[in-house]
């Protein structure tokens, strides 16, 4: 038990230090076989994990996975709950005011957000919303993946679904502070996914001769 | 090429150790047991130094047959005169330090 532990911590150590370090995992695997016949597989894999995790931040590499994760897990995770909490609970994000797409299909009192005229539509004001949710979720599944492309596509979806809102937001006389909230999550969550594509692709120039 | 900062009581351990026998190979391991110094302290270590010229590393073969090849490391001449300028200016470790 403790020797496959330590075998699984080497493959995270490895997988920490990435591309440019691969020649050192190797080395510290190679290492590991004469910590194992010495009896102490276990404080040299932990050892080098610990050694590896520091390395992350000081590899350019390292430094752009920590902030995809930050972008994906820090910042769109939370605008998609946030999102998805409007439609389910009535929370406020998707207007300024009292009132949530919920009260108008729901019960709670105070000022309505769609009027009688316009209440119909709720359901597809709710889908939209629901739908910007679906895709902030799955950026950050691409941005993890290191999906590019479809990071881009989705991005494109997430400005289409959010114009739409706009528009049908406009055609419904919303309240301008309705829309405000997801547009600026867009412009946020646009700007540090454009950011850490230019990044990505510096990186892969800097590590293009060595590949 | 090294800074003008005092090197750390780790770096100084293992300038010491590799400087013993020079001309020799030596592996990570066998530095450890020897220094004291914890994996995670001495790769990064091994791995800082190599990029400012002061260890070199070769793959070796195993000594055993079905073994793996492990990388080897020996000071290069930048990292011996170092090591000299380290021991000169204070008293040389003996022994092990604490890793960090």
């Amino acid at each position: 038990m403790r020797l496959l532990a330590a075998r699984l911590l080497m493959r995270l150590a490895a997988c920490c230090l990435g591309r440019d370090r691969r020649e050192w995992a190797w080395a510290m695997e190679a290492e590991f076989e004469a910590a194992v016949e010495d009896g102490r597989p276990l404080a040299f894999a932990l050892g080098c994990f610990a050694g590896a995790c520091r390395e992350i931040p000081v590899q350019p590499e390292g430094r752009f996975a920590l902030a995809n994760h930050a972008v994906a897990v820090g910042l769109l995770i939370p605008v998609a709950a946030l999102l998805m909490s409007g439609p389910l609970f009535g929370i406020s994000l998707l207007h300024s005011g009292p009132a949530a797409i919920h009260e108008v299909v729901g019960s709670r009192g105070g000022e309505l957000l769609l009027n009688v005229s316009t209440r119909n539509a709720a359901p597809a004001l709710v889908l939209l919303v629901l739908a910007l949710t679906a895709g902030h979720l799955s950026i950050a599944w691409a941005m993890l993946d290191r999906d590019w492309n479809r990071v881009a596509f989705l991005a494109r979806l997430n400005a289409a679904a959010t114009l739409t809102l706009v528009i049908v937001g406009s055609v419904l006389f919303l309240d301008e502070d309705w829309i405000a909230p997801p547009i600026a999550g867009l412009a946020v969550q646009l700007t540090a996914v454009a950011c850490l594509m230019w990044w990505n692709n510096q990186i892969r120039d800097d590590l293009a001769p060595a590949i | 090429m090294p800074g003008s900062r005092r090197p750390s009581k780790q770096m100084i351990a293992l300038l010491n150790a590799l400087s013993v026998r020079a001309q020799e190979w030596r592996h990570g391991y066998d530095i450890m047991k020897e220094t004291g110094l914890f994996s995670g302290t001495l790769y990064p270590l091994l791995m800082r130094m190599t990029e400012q010229g002061l260890v070199e590393a070769e793959w070796r073969e195993p000594a055993q047959p079905g073994r793996p090849a492990r990388h080897a490391y020996r000071l290069t001449a930048s990292g011996l005169v170092l090591a000299q300028q380290v021991h000169r200016e204070g008293a040389p470790l003996v022994g092990k330090v604490s890793p960090a």
